[in-house]
Parts: structure tokens; C-alpha cells; sequence
């Protein structure tokens, strides 16, 4: 296990004034927990995004979307400093122990094409669009305008890795082979399954009063609808509509649960 | 606008952005910036707030939340975060 320390950084920039006195202590707590959770995460993305660049030059993506998939690594460490900005405005420190960093798949087997579209559809069109979500939900109710401010930023960004990865999906899932296609289909229950365990502790997590969620504690209820919500209206359909079996993946996850 | 309200038009408006993101014409509203996620609005509204009295009721069960509690071991850490590992070929592909 590594430490991730952003002191430092944290104290070259100016200050955040977020002002928390009405706040219930257990949602403070619970405010600074989830921006040093943020932190590690956004801090930990960054390598996935890293991961990507080869195999898009190996399956020979034009240059500019490996440029711009560059450029994310860089935004994410960023967004790892804004967290960090607000968990020392709340009182916390802007320290923490990384966790395991599993490594990004390669998919040896399928051609570098199915592999980028198995690792864009896991991270641009899943992870990235369930984020766009919930960020921009958190970011509908926040309260202090320095609390927005980073939203907004981290919103603006986490737009563009999902778009990338829709535009990506658009652009290649119609023309595959038969056997390209076959092989990301097959990986769409692992992708469903994944994103359905990753945000189960949604489900016990508190929820935060009103007060709490406008300086980021987590509402796990509200959360985990916004979560569903985007699977089932958004990202099946979309992949749907680009041809692939996206709605017989999701069907699939729902059964091996139910059986387990 | 009590909270539960509140929270829904929360939900309602960063659904709505995802999916135009998600959506061909995403692109231009991504590129518009995030000022259009406080005043555009969505389409078709009879039809989010008919979904939000089904399942935003904060006493009212949670979608999927049967199956995932039951059979669910969720990490939720960020080393998780990123794809996961593929499917294992079946023996008659890994022969192939």
C-alpha cells in the first residue's frame, strides 16, 4: 500500500472557504470521508486512462483521440487536487492510504480493436456516463459556491471521457466483424456486473441531510437510484442503439444474480 | 421544496444530462458547457416525474435492491474503479 500526500500541493494553492457551521457533525464527517475517497479515486483513475493509450495506438486510432485520452490522465490527477482543496477547507487532511491498483485488462485474444472498445465501453460509456450522473446530481445540490466550482470543473471533464467513449463506440461497434462483435458482447455482462457491485455500497451508505449534500455527504439512497436510472434509461439503450446486445448482457447479470 | 423534492430535481437534471451526453446530440451540449444543465430543460417531464414518485420516495424499495443485497459483495474502493477482468475463453475457444 502507497500514500497518497497532496499537503503539499494543497498548500501552494489559495485556500477554499467553505463555511460548515450549520452542518450536523456526522455529515461533516461524513462529507470529509467521501472527498478523501474521492481523492484516492480520482488520483487512482488516472492509470486506467494511462492504459488506454497504448492499445489505441496499436489498433490504430487516429491520433487526436489518443492525444485527448492523454490529456485525461492529467485531468484526473487534477481533480484528485480539487478533492483535496475541499477536504482541507472541510478540516481534513489532504492525506490517505492508496488502495490495491488492479491492473487494466489487456484482453489477449481479441484484436486490439475489441480490446479498446471492451476497456471504452467499461470506462467512457459506464463508469464515465454513471458519474456524469451523479456528479452533476451532487452538483444540482451543493451550496457553497466553492463546493460548485470544483463540481463544475470535475463535471466538465468527466463529460468528456464519456463522450469520448460514446463517440468511440459509435464510430466502430457498427462496422465489426462478426467475431470483434462477438467478443465485446461477451464481455457486457462482466462490464453490467462490475458497475452493479461497484456501487453497491450505495446501499448502506447513510443518507446525509440536506445540509450534508451541499457539501458533498453522500444521500447512498438517492445515489443508488441515480445509478440504476443511468444503466437502465441511458447506457443499455445506448449501446443498444450502436448494435450491440446490451439489454441481453444486463438480462444476464439480473439472472446469474437471482441464481447466486 | 422539501428535500425529497429537492433530490429528485437533482436526479432528474443530472439524468438527463447523461443521457444527452450518452446521445448524438450530446456532443453539442457537452461542448456548451454545464451552464445548460441550470436552465435547459428536460423534454419530457410527465414522464421523469411519473418515475420519480414510482422510486424516489425515500420509503419506497430501491430498484435492483433485492438482488444486490442478496448477492452482492461490493467494494466500491477505487482500485476497482476501471474495467474488469474478461471473460475466461471456454475450452473449445482456448483449443481453437
Amino acid at each position: 500500500m502507497s500514500t497518497l500526500d497532496l499537503r503539499r500541493a494543497t498548500r501552494r494553492r489559495p485556500a477554499l472557504e467553505i463555511d460548515v457551521r450549520d452542518v450536523p457533525a456526522a455529515d461533516l464527517e461524513a462529507a470529509r470521508d467521501n472527498w478523501r475517497e474521492r481523492m484516492a479515486s480520482e488520483h487512482a483513475s488516472a492509470r486506467v486512462f494511462a492504459a488506454l493509450v497504448a492499445p489505441m495506438m496499436r489498433a490504430g486510432l487516429p491520433e487526436d483521440d489518443v492525444r485527448r485520452v492523454s490529456e485525461m490522465v492529467t485531468q484526473e490527477l487534477d481533480h484528485a487536487r480539487l478533492c483535496a482543496r475541499v477536504l482541507v477547507a472541510l478540516g481534513g487532511e489532504a492525506v490517505t492510504t492508496m488502495p490495491r491498483l488492479d491492473d487494466v485488462p489487456e484482453h489477449a485474444g481479441v484484436s486490439p480493436l475489441a480490446a479498446v472498445l471492451r476497456n471504452v465501453i467499461s470506462i467512457g460509456c459506464c463508469s464515465e456516463t454513471v458519474a456524469v450522473a451523479l456528479v452533476a446530481t451532487e452538483r444540482e445540490l451543493a451550496g457553497p459556491e466553492a463546493v460548485r466550482r470544483v463540481l463544475d470543473q470535475i463535471l466538465a471533464d468527466e463529460i468528456k471521457h464519456s463522450r469520448l467513449g460514446w463517440r468511440l463506440v459509435k464510430r466502430h461497434a457498427p462496422l465489426l466483424s462478426l467475431r470483434d462483435r462477438a467478443d465485446v458482447e461477451a464481455y457486457l455482462p462482466d462490464v453490467f456486473e462490475h458497475q452493479l457491485r461497484f456501487h453497491a455500497p450505495f446501499l448502506q451508505m447513510p443518507c446525509a441531510s440536506d445540509a450534508g449534500t451541499a457539501i458533498g455527504a453522500p444521500h447512498g439512497r438517492s445515489n443508488w437510484t441515480v445509478f440504476v436510472e443511468c444503466m437502465t434509461q441511458t447506457i443499455v439503450p445506448g449501446l443498444e442503439a450502436c448494435g450491440l446486445g446490451a439489454a441481453e448482457a444486463w438480462a444476464e447479470v439480473q439472472r446469474r444474480r437471482a441464481a447466486a | 421544496m422539501n428535500e425529497q423534492s429537492k433530490r429528485a430535481e437533482a436526479r432528474r437534471r443530472g439524468a438527463w444530462i447523461a443521457a444527452r451526453v450518452a446521445s448524438v446530440g450530446g456532443i453539442a451540449l457537452a461542448a456548451a458547457g454545464i451552464a445548460m444543465s441550470a436552465h435547459a430543460e428536460p423534454t419530457d417531464r410527465a414522464a421523469a416525474e411519473a418515475r420519480t414518485r414510482a422510486t424516489h420516495d425515500d420509503s419506497a424499495p430501491l430498484p435492483l435492491e433485492a438482488l444486490t443485497i442478496r448477492s452482492a459483495k461490493g467494494c466500491g474502493c477505487s482500485p476497482c474503479w476501471g474495467p474488469p477482468a474478461p471473460p475466461e475463453p471456454s475450452s473449445a475457444e482456448a483449443l481453437a
